[in-house]
This record gives structure tokens, C-alpha cells and sequence, in this order.
């Protein structure tokens, strides 16, 4: 292995992490408020990737409208499964919810088979140009997503830490009965919370959506990665999942590309049982 | 009048069990029968997963993978070995144990979200390694030509099992002994126990219950009953393929317990029953009975988290409440 091969991994790792990176921002989001693990965040993020194939083949209009709107619609989504599934769960036992974000998963699932059937879309590159940096080339669209990535992410950091609706969610996440007493709304939280996570997800799917196939099991590993990323930072600790996010992405490119796919997979895991047993609250310590 | 109360559960199990027992002289068509066995099939790994999250409140989703691994080890055991279904039988269930304890030691050790997590982690394991040990279980491709149980000459009732009618009551005589086994957990000191533990762990901690052996107990015994139903799923069906083990099977299983009612006996049957003859009634594929699960499942959760079985209760309970009042 030479140096720039090396360098190459290292932008397969930055591309794959930004992906994980919206994802598990979604999720740490969502737990630190709600304190629900959602298991349909990885269904999210493929449905995301659909509803870009079918905008794009659809309507043949410009990439970026396709983007916009699929970051609406996913919203809207969001909007949708937290009224209809999660509110009426809210003071149920915790383990209910558990469950009903796996009914989501599964509905998810279901649905986009039927819409488009399991076979593997493909949504065409807007922009095509393969760059080559001193031997390291990267496709345009990778490219995209780790700019898109660190955008979004610029923008969700400002929202949270500048605005005074980020800084209650930010509150709630940190100190729930803090945050009650001073006046933050949490069915409002709850579902801002749940549409800036879907909307994470849709951003996900729309940015990797040209890079890979679209098919329904695209699902399960960024979820299961994005998971072991948000366990390694912390659960509710956004910047513990950011972190955590590149860590296990580097973990399974470099496993994959010195052992094999199941190392990666057992070397991730373990990462994430290790942590839980040793550092249950996360590697930069857990909030809520 | 605690003795009153009791009867109609009993009239009740009586008449199902009765009624288990001549379903396939009701159903003789092969469909039927087969879906029969489905049902029953379905039972073991709810009633599997019902110790560990009914009772115990532990939701693990590392069922489908416990169910894949008793299924695996009976269908190499059988296809590479040639040994035979009922040496088989024990050793998959032992194994499954085994396994079962390597999950829950580490995982039980932590609560709420993050068992959820790590349960649905090594489940993606096991499904991995399955798919790549593919010198013993033909990874994706599929082991194929996995033997059913033979007969015992010796034993009344048991002498051949080529039929499709002696495999269900094969299965069956196992439902209803895994049936009684939970009847027994339930009212012993264990499932009490486990009750508590789902009720608030820290007292019993504070009372001196060694909370985790009781859950380990608890998790290896639930994964031996699913890795049981494995090997009865796959002395029936014949073929393996890694979708087998898959965390789908573990979330079929929740949905079927939670529509039957989660932490009830009578739920894991009736749940699957309801679940499967419905989407053979709509002639389902798979991908619509995956919508339909989840719908099935959302929809429970939120107006009737007690399954249907509960809802039942508590209709005959506000029923004879209310003739009660009335005749008073």
C-alpha cells in the first residue's frame, strides 16, 4: 500500500461517513429528545433515496429542486409518523415506542416495495466530472456529498447553538426537567426534533442516492453503523456522533480493505459492545 | 368466588387445545394443514420470544438469529453428518443455549434502548457469519434436502412422520409441552422474579435478587425454545437460506405476540393465526405482508397494547363487572 492509495481510502472514508454522519445526527437528535431509538431512521434515509429516483425520473428536473424537495417531503414525513405514531405512545411505557419504530421500519419497508419493487435503481450523477488530485481521483457526486454533509451540518450546529428554538432542543437534550420548568414546549420540540431527523435522512439519501444503487436493504447497515456511531459518542451527544460517525466509517473501510466484509461488520459491533460496557455513556459522555 | 372466576380460563384452554387436536380432521386439504403447521410453527418462536420480552420486558431482536442458529445446526447436523432428527434435536437446542448465553451475558447487562440496539446487532452477526460459513451451510445459495424426523417404531403414535397430519401433531405435542413448561415458569419463583425485574429492577436488586442471572436464566432458556422451533421449521420446510436467520423473523415474531397480546400464553397462538390467515386471505406477497405487519403493528401498540387477547379480558372483565353490578 502506497501513500496515495492511502489517500484514497481516507476520501472513501470521508464520503461514507458524511452519510452516517446525517444519519446518526438524526438519530442522536431524536433520542436526546424523545428518548426513542428509531429504528426506521436507516428506512428514512432509503426512503429519501427513492423519493430522489422518483422526482428525478418522474419529472426530469434539475438535481438541486430534486434536492430541496426531497428535504421537504422527508420533513413532511417526519411531520406525519411523529403525530400519527410516536405522539399517542408519549407516556406509555418506553419499551412501546421501541416497538413502534420498528412497526415504522417495517411499514416503511413494505410500502417502497410495493411502490417500486426490490430491484435496484439507479439515479444518474448531475454532474458527472471525475476529479484527479495528484493521483487521487474522486467522482464529482462523492465530492457533493461531503460538501452537502458539511453544510447541512454547519447550518443544523447553527440552528442549535444560535437560534432560540435550537438552543430549547439543545436544552431539552441536556436537561429535560430544566427545560420543562422554563417553558420549552416539548410536543413542539418532539416533533422539530423528529422533522430535522427525517429531513437529515431525506438529505442523506438524496446526496448518496447517485453515488449507489437505490434498493430497499440499502437501509440496514448506515442504520446499524449510524447506531454504533451514536453509542460511541454518546447517545444524544450530537458531537459525539459526528465523531463517532468518521470512527466507524474508517473502521469498516480499512476492515474491508485489509480483511473482509464480516471482520468489518464484528469490528464495528465490538467497538460499540465495548464502549457500552466500559464507557456506557459514550466516549465524550452522555447527555439526558 | 376466586374459583368461579378461574373456570372459564380453564373451559377455555380445554377447548382450544380440543380444538387443536382435531384441526386436521376438520382441515384435511394439504393447504390448510400446512398453514396449520405454520401457525404452530410460529407459536414456539412467540412463545421463545414471550419469556424473555412478556415477561421479562427485555425486547431482544436477536430472535430471527437464535431461530437460524437452532434451524442451521439441525440442517448441517442432518445434510453434511447424516445424524439423525432426534439426536439432532438436543444438540441444536444445546447449541442455540450456548449461543444464547454468549448474547445475553454481554447484552443483558444493559437496559432499555441499548439491549434493543445489541440484540438487533448480534442478530446481523449471526446472519453474517451464516452466510459466510459457506462451506457447512452453502451460504446464500441455500442448504437444500434437510431431512424430516424419523419415525420411532417402538414408540405408539410416533411410528412414521411422512405425513403432512403426523408432522403437525409432531409439532403440536411440542407446543403443548413448551405451552405447560411457560404455564410452570410463569407461577414459579423465576417468573415472578421476572415480572418484578420488568416492573422496576432496581428494587429487586434492592431486596436481593441477583436480577441478571435471573435474566441470563431467562434469555438462554427463551433462546433454546427459539433455537427448538428452528429445527422443527427446518425438518418441516426442507430448505435453509440465510433470510432464515434474519432480524425479520425476530420482528415477525414480535408483531405475531403483539397482536396475540404481549406476556399472555393464549396470545402466541392466536396472534400468528390472525396474523398469517390474513395475509393468505389477501393472497399476500411479501412485501405487502410487510406493510401490512407493520400497520398491524403500530395500529396494536398504540389502541390496543395488550393484544387482542387482552382486549378480550378486559371485554369479559367490564361484562361480568357489569352483570355483576347490575345484579346487585
Amino acid at each position: 500500500m502506497n501513500i496515495s492509495e492511502i489517500l484514497q481510502q481516507l476520501l472513501n472514508v470521508l464520503v461514507l461517513g458524511s452519510i452516517y454522519c446525517l444519519v446518526a445526527s438524526g438519530l442522536t437528535l431524536v433520542y436526546g429528545i424523545m428518548h426513542v431509538p428509531n429504528f426506521a431512521q436507516g428506512n428514512l434515509y432509503m426512503a429519501g433515496a427513492y423519493v430522489v429516483f422518483f422526482l428525478g425520473s418522474a419529472f426530469r428536473i434539475n438535481y438541486w429542486f430534486v434536492f430541496l424537495a426531497t428535504i421537504i417531503i422527508m420533513g413532511a414525513v417526519g411531520l406525519v409518523i411523529e403525530r400519527l405514531c410516536f405522539r399517542p405512545v408519549r407516556d406509555a411505557p418506553h419499551v412501546n415506542s421501541f416497538v413502534i419504530a420498528l412497526g415504522v421500519l417495517m411499514a416503511i419497508e413494505g410500502l417502497i416495495v410495493i411502490l417500486f419493487g426490490a430491484d435496484y435503481k439507479e439515479v444518474r450523477p448531475p454532474w458527472k466530472k471525475i476529479l484527479d488530485f495528484y493521483g487521487v481521483t474522486i467522482a464529482g457526486q462523492r465530492l457533493l456529498v461531503i460538501l452537502g454533509t458539511f453544510l447541512v451540518m454547519a447550518i443544523l450546529q447553527f440552528f442549535i447553538k444560535r437560534t432560540k428554538t435550537g438552543m430549547g432542543l439543545d436544552a431539552m437534550s441536556q436537561n429535560r426537567e430544566l427545560a420543562l420548568m422554563v417553558g420549552v414546549n416539548v410536543n413542539r420540540m418532539s416533533l422539530l426534533a423528529f422533522v430535522i431527523s427525517t429531513g437529515l435522512a431525506g438529505v442523506a439519501g438524496a446526496l448518496m442516492a447517485p453515488v449507489c444503487y437505490v434498493y430497499p436493504a440499502m437501509a440496514m447497515t448506515p442504520l446499524l453503523i449510524a447506531f454504533a456511531a451514536v453509542i460511541f459518542g454518546g447517545m444524544g451527544n450530537l458531537t459525539g456522533a459526528v465523531l463517532g460517525s468518521f470512527i466507524m466509517a474508517g473502521t469498516q473501510v480499512f476492515s474491508i480493505q485489509y480483511f473482509s466484509a464480516v471482520i468489518s461488520d464484528i469490528a464495528i459491533f465490538g467497538i460499540m459492545i465495548a464502549v457500552l460496557l466500559f464507557r456506557p455513556k459514550g466516549i465524550l459522555g452522555g447527555r439526558g | 368466588m376466586a374459583r368461579a372466576s378461574l373456570h372459564p380460563k380453564i373451559l377455555v384452554s380445554i377447548m382450544g387445545v380440543f380444538f387443536l387436536i382435531i384441526v386436521p380432521v376438520i382441515f384435511t386439504t394439504g393447504f390448510f394443514l400446512h398453514l396449520a403447521i405454520l401457525i404452530l410453527l410460529w407459536t414456539m418462536l412467540c412463545l421463545s420470544l414471550n419469556i424473555i420480552f412478556g415477561y421479562g420486558g427485555q425486547l431482544s431482536l436477536a430472535h430471527g438469529g437464535l431461530f437460524g442458529i437452532g434451524a442451521y445446526t439441525y440442517g448441517v447436523l442432518a445434510t453434511k453428518l447424516g445424524i439423525d432428527f432426534w439426536l439432532a434435536f438436543p444438540i441444536a437446542g444445546a447449541a442455540t443455549g450456548i449461543i444464547g448465553l454468549l448474547i445475553g451475558i454481554p447484552s443483558l447487562r444493559l437496559k432499555g434502548p441499548y439491549f434493543v440496539i445489541v440484540t438487533l446487532g448480534f442478530n446481523i452477526i449471526l446472519v453474517a457469519i451464516i452466510e459466510n460459513l459457506s462451506s457447512l451451510t452453502e451460504g446464500v445459495n441455500g442448504l437444500a434436502g434437510i431431512p424430516g424426523p424419523r419415525g420411532i417404531p417402538w414408540l405408539p403414535f410416533a411410528g412414521d412422520f411422512s405425513s403432512k397430519m403426523s408432522q403437525y401433531y409432531l409439532i403440536l405435542f411440542f407446543v403443548l409441552g413448551f405451552w405447560l413448561i411457560m404455564h410452570f415458569i410463569k407461577n414459579s419463583q423465576i417468573g415472578r422474579c421476572l415480572v418484578a425485574i420488568k416492573k422496576d429492577e432496581e428494587l429487586c436488586q434492592s431486596i436481593g435478587i441477583n436480577t441478571m442471572w435471573v435474566k441470563v436464566q431467562t434469555f438462554v432458556l427463551s433462546s433454546i425454545l427459539a433455537g427448538l422451533s428452528g429445527v422443527l421449521y427446518a425438518s418441516y420446510i426442507g430448505i435453509l437460506t440465510p433470510h432464515d436467520a434474519s432480524f425479520h423473523m425476530g420482528f415477525d415474531a414480535l408483531v405475531y405476540l403483539s397482536v396475540g397480546g404481549i406476556g399472555t400464553i393464549v396470545g402466541t397462538l392466536i396472534g400468528p393465526a390472525i396474523m398469517i390467515l390474513i395475509s393468505e386471505s389477501l393472497q399476500a406477497v411479501v412485501e405487502i405482508r410487510l406493510f401490512i405487519n407493520g400497520l398491524a403493528l403500530i395500529i396494536l401498540i398504540i389502541f390496543m397494547p395488550q393484544g387482542i387477547s387482552g382486549g378480550i379480558t378486559y371485554l369479559w372483565k367490564k361484562l361480568s363487572q357489569g352483570g355483576k353490578r347490575y345484579a346487585a
